[in-house]
């Protein structure tokens, strides 16, 4: 190429020409031109006078080399007894976990009348919220899932791959969510407003979903109904499952199916072909009321007066038993009354403050066994340990993963947290609950309202690894590999369980011990979401490249 | 990128790369001790490195350490026919802009506007002054505020003195536009210590 303007060569060629990125035979041209020209060779001096400014900058050593970096990585022994310690303990953790607690819960829980099935299966994949889940049916088989697709995830990385997979699989997590949601919405009637009947002649075909002030079942719903109102009355027929969130609640009708409620105040007086699980202030059990399987409620005020088939699994303040019980009856309470009309076929365990008043004339299968609950607690130190133990192992166990599986974003939320802006978290913890339920509240936003839900629990969960790692930081410094963040990890939650554990070991009572961690825990919580909150911005903020 | 492996090894002589390839040979089989000298020799350089690259102190940092992770695991994959060095800041380089990508730079602009470049013949008085003008403090401050695919191309060429081939493998260019990049950077680089004068 010639100079341009057929006098002078332009910078770009003359900066080609110093980084020696030209061909020989024009760099030749450029050279005998530089020789005869002043105003290029000026330039080309000029430009070789800024390259040797920018090389002397750049190497210059203006600050140290932070200390922790020039220690080294330490001595590798070859056998990676953190990761077996770790892992070991992870691995103890969740089979006592199961073993100790999710096993004796499921057994209860089949007790309590959600039949063989696994409680946090039930509550969480078995509604009609979720039935585009249903294939998986249990908790076991999701977390499963969720392990291979983690271990996949992981591989993936390992195998070279620039391209973070995190994004992709959080993609199609989503869009499996979306795709499978549609399901819980096919052949389902949906309606809203101030006041919504179905009236005794009518029939709804499929699953009903009802958001008003006033919901009354006059008719016949074949599928489901969920309801959202202040006043709901069952007059009619359910043929499935009924689930209901209201203020006050009659059901007077048939359901053949499960009901499911939270409720102030609820009033049973059907036939119920399953089971009951209601969270109610007030929950009333008529005489004429039948319940084929088994009640599980926690109400401050429970009346039992009609016939329950299976067992009776309560929480209550004051509970009094005039009905039937066909199966056991476990109760946990302040007070107990069983009247003369009481009739319990199986035994009978009572947890509470007051020993039980039993009528003389109740028929019981034998004495109902007293547990005295004290105010003061009987402090087992190896119990509290243990559990201390396993709680610190799975919350380790959780770390690790997320390091393995999203290492630049583990350590960015990290250095978030050991910033002021993490504060953000205090309106993130109690924002994001309030807002899912607000979104729950429309029909489309169901499934994105349980799954912000979900997020802000696990979230919530997560919260301590990433704050305990960023105290570990502040206790011990940054660390240089993986096993000086692990450790950091593990004192950082040693430290939080530490600290929670101070309201127990000085036997403040129970309520005022119970606010003070539930208070540490949020702290918690807002702190991690602050930085997650901070990072994920950090990361979704486009920067300017030219 | 020889270049790079001798200046950044602080001018190694015949006896210290043998050392070096010895160095690497067992550590490739798993020798610990020989893998911590890796680390002692060559962590300084490639912090600096990060250093120039990355936003801030705290992001060298854990980047110098991920780098290192990285190495050892993929030491296998060295091929002791190159330099090591060129392949240690290879995979630094690489792991900078990965994480400089992450953080949601606009892809439509990576090569957007590159062939327009004007053909301009400056002043070269007024670029002398402003060379003369400057500290290296002023130019790092001014490099700080760089666009990041702007600073990672100088600290590639000017600091780490990849190749043409080098840079536009780690950014991600045509080899044909990286010495737009280069230039356009410099550009940017004089309108940040202009402004710093006028400030």
């Amino acid at each position: 190429m010639n100079p341009i303007s057929g006098s002078h060569y332009d910078e770009m060629t003359l900066l080609l020409f110093i980084e020696q990125q030209l061909e020989e035979e024009r760099a030749a041209g450029v050279r005998a031109h530089i020789t005869a020209c002043e105003k290029c060779r000026r330039l080309h001096d000029a430009l070789e006078g800024e390259s040797a400014l920018l090389r002397s900058a750049m190497r210059e050593e203006e600050e140290p080399v932070p200390a922790r970096l020039l220690q080294g990585p330490g001595p590798d022994h070859g056998i990676p007894w953190g990761w077996l310690l770790g892992l070991g303990s992870a691995g103890a953790g969740a089979y006592t976990l199961w073993a100790g607690i999710f096993e004796p819960v499921v057994r209860q829980a089949g007790v309590a009348g959600l039949g063989q099935r696994n409680l946090v299966a039930t509550f969480l994949f078995d509604s009609v919220f979720w039935k585009g889940w249903e294939s998986l049916m249990d908790f076991s088989q999701f977390l499963a899932l969720a392990t291979l697709g983690s271990v996949a995830a992981y591989f993936w990385r390992r195998a070279g791959s620039r391209r973070t997979p995190t994004a992709a699989l959080l993609l199609a997590g989503l869009l499996g969510l979306f795709v499978s949601a549609p399901v819980a919405y096919a052949a389902s009637e949906t309606r809203k407003g101030d006041s919504i009947k179905v009236g005794e002649s009518e029939t709804i075909r499929g699953d009903f979903f009802a958001f008003g002030n006033d919901i009354t079942i006059a008719g016949t719903v074949d599928g489901d109904a969920v309801l959202f109102g202040r006043a709901i009355e069952i007059s009619g027929h359910v043929k499935g499952d009924l689930i209901f969130f209201g203020h006050m609640a009659q059901v007077s009708g048939q359901v053949d199916g499960d009901i499911r409620a939270f409720c102030n105040t609820s009033t049973l007086d059907a036939a119920v072909g399953k089971n009951v699980t209601l969270f109610s202030e007030d929950f009333r059990l008529k005489k004429k009321a039948s319940i084929g399987g088994s009640l599980t409620s926690f109400n401050s005020r429970l009346s039992l007066d009609g016939r329950v088939g299976r067992d009776v699994f309560a929480g209550f303040n004051r509970g009094q038993i005039d009905g039937f019980i066909g199966g056991e009856l476990k109760a946990r309470g302040n007070e107990l009354v069983v009247g003369p009309d009481a009739e319990l076929a199986g035994s009978a365990r009572f947890r509470g403050e007051k020993e039980p008043t039993v009528s003389e004339k109740a028929k019981l299968a034998g004495k109902i066994a007293f547990e005295r609950l004290s105010e003061r607690r009987e402090f087992n130190a190896f119990k509290f340990f243990w559990s201390q133990l396993i709680s610190l192992a799975g919350a380790m166990a959780v770390g690790i993963i997320a390091v393995l599986l999203i290492p630049g974003l583990f350590s960015d939320i990290v250095k978030s947290a050991q910033r002021p802006g993490s504060a953000l978290g205090l309106l993130i913890w109690p924002g994001l609950p309030v807002l899912a339920v607000f979104v729950c509240f429309t029909l489309i936003g169901i499934p994105i309202g349980v799954g912000a839900l979900m997020i802000w629990c696990m979230a919530w969960y997560a919260a301590q690894v990433f704050v305990g790692t960023a105290l570990g930081e502040l206790f011990l410094g940054r660390a240089a590999d993986r096993k000086g963040l692990f450790l950091r990890m593990g004192i950082g939650l040693v430290a939080i369980r530490a600290v929670a554990s101070i309201p127990r070991f000085l036997e403040t009572p129970r309520l005022t011990s119970f606010l003070l961690i539930l208070c540490l825990w949020i702290l918690i919580g807002a702190w991690g979401m602050g930085a997650m909150a901070l990072a994920i911005h950090k990361r979704t903020r486009p920067e300017p490249v030219f | 990128m020889s270049a790079a492996a001798s200046a950044l090894a602080g001018g190694p002589k015949q006896q210290a790369s043998t050392d070096l390839g010895e160095i690497v040979s067992r550590a490739r089989d798993g020798d610990a001790d020989a893998w911590g000298e890796i680390y002692k020799r060559h962590a300084p350089a490639i912090y600096r490195f990060c250093r120039r690259a990355l936003p801030t102190r705290e992001d060298a940092e854990d980047a110098t350490g991920e780098i290192f992770l990285k190495l050892r695991d993929r030491l296998a994959q060295y091929d002791p026919t190159r330099p090591f060095s060129a392949w240690l800041y290879k995979v630094a380089a690489n792991h900078c802009w990965d994480s400089l990508r992450r953080r949601r730079i606009r892809q439509a602009l990576e090569t957007g506007g590159i062939e327009e470049m004007p053909l301009e013949h400056p002043d070269p008085g007024e670029l002398n002054r402003l060379v003369d003008q400057q500290s290296g403090e002023q130019i790092r401050r001014a490099l700080d505020k760089l666009p990041a695919r702007a600073r990672m191309a100088l600290v590639l060429r000017y600091y780490a003195d990849m190749s043409y081939d080098e840079i536009a493998d780690a950014l991600g260019v045509r080899r044909a536009f990286v010495g737009v990049v280069l230039l356009r950077a410099r550009h940017q680089l004089r309108e940040i210590m202009l402004g710093q004068g006028r400030v």
